[in-house]
């Protein structure tokens, strides 16, 4: 402050100002409000019949979404198709089999061999005879010649044409299920000495037997998301009418991963979040000017769910729970950079839901793209003493995109 | 008492958040003598004062959410209430920084007279004669305690600029003070 003796006087005299009665500039103010509570409920009530078009999503988001959707799709639908065709083939050349000279033997196991409703008997495709030889099983059994695996004889020529000629007509989209329904049906009883093929699922197929537990994969997982901390503010950053916005913000999570099977049946998902970061971007009106407002949460967070693997479609839905410890809270506000650690809650937890997919690399190592969903079932905010009750409560909620590189150890 | 006036701002930020009029006319009533004297003192102009309070509180009111409560809530509408005024200037293309003043007062760092003598209307005159660009660097720099950097950067004007202009409208005002006591007397 200025220690000029006339600017001293100037304060000094300014103090002792008479001012007119409040009144006037009042009527003005509760105009103005008033015109602005009007037009927020018709505002309100104009998004009932027409949602107002506010950059919710933001664009860079959704061309992150479009991009990762479109390499997904480019990824998958080669797959899909490549797998139908090499079961189409293998099948297909199983079936003809009798007429060809290769040699070995069909390592068919007893199991498969003897129930009907497995779907599926494993050998290298393509590298099968049948006719004239012994098939020999993995345990060293073996049936004799002129029998198939499921103990029933062999077929005549002309029924094996008519087998070529009915899987040729499945098409690549009809799924493995179709492929072998059709076979059940050509042939009558015992199937499973036909069908020798590699035929990959997307989903493993599931034993009953097996040991207790064991560890399918582990790797590595990236996230990048779309973080809203739910709360007053960020409501208000949503109206149009108040001072300040609410901005899209993104945020990354980075961890380790791993899938565990138990009775080889259920298949668990187990992921250690290193860095798992949230919250919030505002544009704002604070100490009298807008300045741009980023909360930004840090976690150490320990998620777990249960993977239900689809049949028909490729992926797995994912359900689950997480615990997280905070690590880092920081505001900026402008230039300003300061922690907020003390305001946050240390820990957290909530749900996780999700879909991934189960893209096989090369050797061992597959990918598994998806999308991922968080939303926390307890207030992180505690603010402090001064904090009003209004801004007291805060939840969380994350949408995303995550890859993880795993090695299975399958 | 701070702590009893912290509470009470309290009490009437939770109203005025919950949209409750009784309250926030409460709130405006606390401070509407505070900072219309300082509206006053940016613009000269009492009519003016009152439209630049206006849009200060109505700002104030649907910007509550964005006040910090561990910070003092009077040191934030007077921000606002100054930015408010330095806006309004700025959106009627008033901020203007004459080089040279029409008679330019020679600064002797002595008043040589008492405010508390003279009329308020008549020293509120001559506050509106200054230049705007001019009277808003006195009035950052006098009443707000801004130094000439602040200032310089606020109004994107070089530090030499606000320490001239500020210089000049203290001077002017001085003289012209000086001029009206001797005239008087």
């Amino acid at each position: 402050m200025s220690n000029n003796a006339f600017d001293r006087e100037y304060r000094e005299w300014l103090q002792k100002l008479e001012v007119n009665k409040a009144d006037s500039v009042w009527g003005g103010i509760e105009d103005q409000l008033d015109l602005i509570e009007t037009w927020d409920r018709i505002n309100t009530g104009l998004d009932r019949v027409q949602p107002q078009r506010r950059k919710i999503i933001p664009l860079p988001f959704l061309r992150i979404m479009e991009v990762a959707a479109a390499i997904l799709i480019l990824v998958m639908i080669p797959l899909f198709f490549l797998k139908h065709q090499n079961n189409t083939i293998s099948t297909v050349a199983e079936q003809r089999i009798p007429e060809t000279d290769s040699p070995g033997t069909v390592p068919v196991s007893p199991e498969t061999a003897t129930d009907p409703s497995s779907a599926l008997t494993v050998s290298p495709a393509g590298g099968t005879a049948v006719s004239g030889e012994a098939i020999q099983f993995h345990d060293g059994t073996a049936l004799p010649p002129g029998r198939t695996a499921g103990g029933i004889p062999e077929t005549t020529e002309s029924e094996k044409t008519d087998r070529v000629t009915d899987i040729s007509r499945i098409s690549g989209t009809a799924g493995m299920e179709t492929i072998i329904a059709g076979l059940r049906e050509t042939v009558t009883g015992d199937f499973t000495g036909l069908v020798a093929s590699v035929i990959e699922t997307t989903a493993p197929p599931k034993k009953s037997s097996g040991p207790f537990i064991r560890f399918q994969d582990a790797g590595l997982m990236y996230s990048y998301k779309n973080t809203w901390l739910l709360n007053y503010e960020t409501r208000n950053g949503l109206n149009p009418s108040r001072l300040g916005n609410t901005l899209p913000t993104f945020h990354h999570d980075l961890g380790i991963t791993s899938t565990i099977v138990f009775r080889e049946k259920h298949d668990i998902g187990l992921e250690v979040l290193l860095m798992s970061e949230t919250g919030q971007n505002y544009q704002q009106y604070i100490n009298a000017s807008f300045v741009n407002r980023k909360i930004t949460l840090n976690y150490f967070k320990l998620q777990t769910w249960y993977m239900w693997n689809h049949r028909k479609i490729p992926g797995s839905t994912i359900a689950g729970v997480y615990f997280a410890r905070l690590g880092m809270a920081e505001e900026i506000q402008g230039d300003l950079r300061f922690s907020v650690r003390d305001d946050y809650r240390n820990y957290d937890y909530g749900l996780v839901l999700g879909y991934r997919l189960d893209v096989p690399l090369f050797s061992n190592i597959v990918m598994y793209p998806g999308i991922r969903f968080n939303y926390n079932l307890m207030n992180i905010f505690e603010g402090h003493a001064g904090t009003m009750n209004i801004f007291k409560t805060t939840n969380n909620f994350t949408a995303g995109v995550n890859v993880t590189f795993a090695y299975s150890f399958r | 008492m701070p702590g009893v006036s912290q509470k009470e701002d309290h009490i009437l930020l939770e109203g005025c958040l919950n949209n409750d009029r009784g309250i926030q006319k409460k709130l405006f009533e606390k401070y509407f003598a505070k900072m219309f004297r300082i509206c006053l003192s940016y613009s000269g102009d009492r009519a003016e004062a009152k439209d630049i309070l206006q849009e200060a509180f109505i700002k104030v009111f649907t910007g509550l959410d964005k006040f910090d409560s561990r910070g003092s809530l009077e040191g934030w509408i007077r921000r606002i209430v100054t930015n408010t005024a330095i806006d309004y200037f700025r959106q009627r293309k008033r901020l203007v920084y004459t080089a040279t003043f029409p008679d330019e007062p020679e600064d002797d760092g002595n008043s040589g007279f008492l405010f508390q003598e003279l009329n308020q209307d008549i020293i509120l005159d001559y506050v509106r004669q200054l230049p705007d660009g001019a009277r808003v660097i006195f009035n950052l720099f006098a009443l707000d305690g801004l130094s000439h950097r602040e200032i310089g950067k606020k109004l994107n004007i070089s530090e030499g600029t606000s320490k001239s202009q500020y210089k000049r409208a203290r001077g002017l005002l001085q003289k012209w003070l000086c001029e009206h006591e001797q005239d008087r007397q």
